[in-house]
C-alpha cells in the first residue's frame, strides 16, 4: 500500500505552521515513512491523490470562535463523502477542499483519506505559534501515531 | 440604467485575498475600488539582519506558486554584489527550473482558474464534471512542471537546492533524461492548449497599454535582460527605482506601482509576448502565427493565449536545455561577498519581480526591497475595470460582475502570497 502523510502550512504565518510541525515531528520519529510538507496547493495535492492508496493530511483551519482554538477535527473522507456537509473557505486559488471535491469528481481520491485539522486563529505574519495550537499539534501527533502506526 | 452596486467580498480563483466594489449611478461610475488585503511587507523587515545566503530560501516562502522567481531575483541581486556572472550549464539549469515554474503556474491558471470564466462555468469542478479528460490532461501537464522544479529544487515544496553562485548539487543525467519523453508529450499538449485558448470567445476590449518586460538580445527572458517597454523605456534593472514608484492608496493595504508619469503599466505574459515575440522558439512562433496571435496584442483577455504560448515555449526550451546539457560541471562558482547593494529582476510567471538588497561587510542584510508583479499590475487592473464598466455599463449586473472578475483574472493576480487561510465550518458533524 502506497502511503503518504502531508503537513500543510506556512512557517511565516503563525499558527498556520501547525501542520508543518506535526509533519516534522513525525518525520523525526519515522524517517523512513513518506512524509512531506506542503503549502496547500490543491493541484499538487490532486497529483498525490492519484498516486497513493492512503493519504493523511494535517492542516490548521480558521476557528470561527476564539473558544474553539486548539480543538481538533478528524475527518475520514470516504468515496461517498458528502462535501455539502463541509464548508471550507480558503483564499488559495485552488485549495484543499477544491482538491478533495475534484478528486471525488475525477474518481482519483485514495481509498483511505484522513484529514486532521487544528482550529486556529492567528494567521498573521510571524513565527509564534499559540500555546493552544501547540498542544493540539502534540495531541494530533499522538492520535496519528496511535491510529496509523500501530 | 438604474443604480447598481457590484460588491465581491472575496474574489474566487484569485491567489490571496481581494475584493471589488463598483457603485454605478445612472450611467456613470460613482466609485470603483479594487481592494487587496496585502499584509505589511513582513518579509522585507524579516530579512534584515539575516545572512545573505539565507535569503533565497526565505524569499521562496513568500509565494507557494512562484518560489523559483523569488529565489532567482534574490540570487541575481546577490551575484551583482559579488561581481559574478553565472554562465554555461548552471545558467541553463536556472532557465530550466524557471521553465518548470512557468509550466506549473500557467497551466494552473489557464485550465483551473481562468477557463471557467470563458466557458461559463462557476469553477473548474464543473469543467471536471463535463470534461474530465480535459482536466486530467491539464493536471498531467502541470505535473511535468512540478517534476522539473522538484528535481532541480531538491524537494516537492519550497525548493532548497538553489544558492547564490549556482546550485548545491546537480541531479544526474539519467534523472533528466527520464523527463525528456514526458516533456515531448507536454509540448504536444501545450500546442493543443494554444489552439484551444485561441478559440475561446473574447470581449471586444483593446487598450493602449504600456507593456513592461525584460528583454535579452539572445533569448526569451527568464533571469536576465534590460527593462524595456513599448513606449521607449530601455534601462538597466538598477535604474528600476528611478523609473517606477510605489504609491500608497488609502482604501487598500497594497502599494500601487506607477511609471514616471504616474501612470499604470502592464507586466506579465502578454507584456513579455508583445516585447519578445521574436525571441520565442521557432515552434512557439509558428503555432502563434497559426492561430493568428501575433503582436501587438492589446486585449488583456487574450493573456490566456499568451500564457498558453509561454507554456509551449517553456516545454520547448526545457527540451532544448536537457538535450544540449554538458553534465560534467561544478554545481556552483566560488566567490567572496563584499559589502554593497545589488539588484535583481526576473520574469516571474505573473511578470517582473524586482529585488534590491544592501549587504554589510559581515554578510548580513541591511535593507531589502521586494516589488512583486501583482503590486505592479494593480493600478492597471483597476484602470481596466473602470474602462470595462464604462464600455459595458448596460450589461445586466450579474453578467457585468462575471466579466469584471474575469478581467481581474486576466492578470492572474497573486495578492497575498504565502498563506492559505483555511476556514472550516462543519455543518453536519
Amino acid at each position: 500500500m502506497k502511503q503518504k502523510i502531508i503537513g500543510i502550512g506556512n512557517d511565516f504565518r503563525s499558527d498556520d505552521a501547525a501542520g508543518l510541525l506535526v509533519a516534522r515531528k513525525l518525520k523525526e520519529l519515522y524517517p523512513d515513512f513518506d512524509i512531506i510538507e506542503s503549502d496547500g496547493n490543491g493541484v499538487d495535492l490532486l497529483s498525490i491523490f492519484q498516486e497513493y492508496d492512503k493519504v493523511i493530511i494535517i492542516d490548521a483551519a480558521i476557528a470561527d470562535n476564539p473558544e474553539d482554538v486548539g480543538q481538533i477535527r478528524e475527518i475520514k473522507i470516504t468515496p461517498d463523502f458528502n462535501f455539502s456537509d463541509i464548508k471550507i473557505f480558503s483564499s488559495h486559488s485552488f485549495s484543499l477542499l477544491e482538491a478533495l471535491k475534484m478528486g471525488k469528481q475525477l474518481s482519483i481520491l485514495p481509498d483511505d483519506l484522513y484529514l486532521y485539522l487544528i482550529l486556529s486563529q492567528n494567521f498573521s505574519f510571524g513565527q509564534e505559534i499559540s500555546e493552544a495550537v501547540k498542544k493540539a499539534s502534540e495531541k494530533i501527533l499522538d492520535i496519528i501515531i496511535k491510529n496509523h502506526f500501530y | 440604467m438604474k443604480n447598481k452596486t457590484i460588491k465581491v467580498d472575496y474574489l474566487a480563483r484569485v491567489e490571496g485575498e481581494g475584493s471589488l466594489i463598483v457603485n454605478i449611478k445612472g450611467n456613470k461610475i460613482k466609485d470603483l475600488k479594487f481592494k487587496i488585503f496585502e499584509p505589511p511587507r513582513f518579509f522585507e523587515a524579516f530579512l534584515v539582519g539575516r545572512h545573505y545566503t539565507e535569503v533565497p530560501d526565505i524569499t521562496a516562502r513568500i509565494c507557494g506558486i512562484c518560489p523559483i522567481a523569488y529565489q532567482m531575483s534574490s540570487i541575481h541581486a546577490m551575484e551583482r554584489i559579488a561581481g559574478i556572472k553565472i554562465e554555461g550549464p548552471i545558467r541553463d539549469l536556472r532557465r530550466l527550473i524557471y521553465c518548470g515554474e512557468w509550466i506549473e503556474s500557467h497551466v494552473l491558471h489557464i485550465y483551473l482558474l481562468h477557463a471557467p470564466d470563458f466557458l461559463g462555468y462557476q469553477d473548474a469542478l464543473q469543467i471536471a464534471k463535463d470534461h474530465p479528460d480535459v482536466v486530467k490532461k491539464a493536471l498531467e501537464l502541470k505535473k511535468i512542471g512540478n517534476e522539473i522544479v522538484n528535481l532541480l529544487g531538491g524537494r516537492e515544496i519550497h525548493p532548497i537546492n538553489v544558492r547564490v553562485g549556482g546550485f548545491y548539487s546537480i541531479p544526474t543525467k539519467s534523472e533528466f533524461l527520464l523527463l525528456l519523453e514526458r516533456l515531448k508529450w507536454a509540448r504536444d499538449a501545450a500546442i493543443e492548449t494554444v489552439r484551444w485558448a485561441a478559440s475561446l470567445p473574447f470581449p471586444d476590449f483593446d487598450f493602449d497599454y504600456e507593456f513592461v518586460a525584460l528583454r535579452h538580445p539572445d533569448e526569451y527572458p527568464f533571469n536576465e535582460g534590460r527593462l524595456v517597454s513599448n513606449r521607449g523605456l530601455d534601462i538597466d534593472i538598477s535604474e528600476y527605482e528611478n523609473n517606477f514608484f510605489e504609491e500608497h492608496v488609502a482604501y487598500s493595504n497594497a502599494l500601487h506601482s506607477v511609471n514616471k508619469k504616474g501612470e499604470p503599466y502592464f507586466v506579465g505574459p502578454l507584456a513579455r509576448f508583445n516585447l519578445n515575440f521574436d525571441k520565442l522558439s521557432p515552434l512557439a512562433q509558428e503555432i502563434s502565427k497559426e492561430v493568428d496571435f501575433v503582436p501587438p496584442v492589446t486585449n488583456p483577455f487574450k493573456s490566456i493565449i499568451a500564457r498558453a504560448v509561454e507554456t509551449l515555449y517553456a516545454c520547448d526550451e526545457a527540451i532544448r536545455i536537457i538535450e544540449n546539457m554538458d553534465w560534467n560541471t561544478k554545481p556552483y562558482v566560488d566567490f567572496e561577498m563584499p559589502e554593497g547593494t545589488g539588484y535583481g529582476c526576473t520574469e516571474a510567471p505573473r511578470g517582473i519581480l524586482y529585488h534590491r538588497y544592501k549587504v554589510g561587510k559581515d554578510g548580513l542584510i541591511q535593507s531589502a526591497k521586494i516589488v512583486p508583479p501583482t503590486s505592479q499590475n494593480q493600478k492597471q487592473i483597476e484602470k481596466d475595470l473602470y474602462e470595462f464598466v464604462t464600455k459595458y455599463i448596460n450589461l445586466p449586473k450579474d453578467e457585468l460582475q462575471w466579466k469584471l472578475e474575469q478581467a481581474i483574472r486576466n492578470y492572474d493576480p497573486c495578492i497575498s502570497c504565502a498563506t492559505h487561510f483555511l476556514k472550516l465550518d462543519i455543518i453536519n458533524e
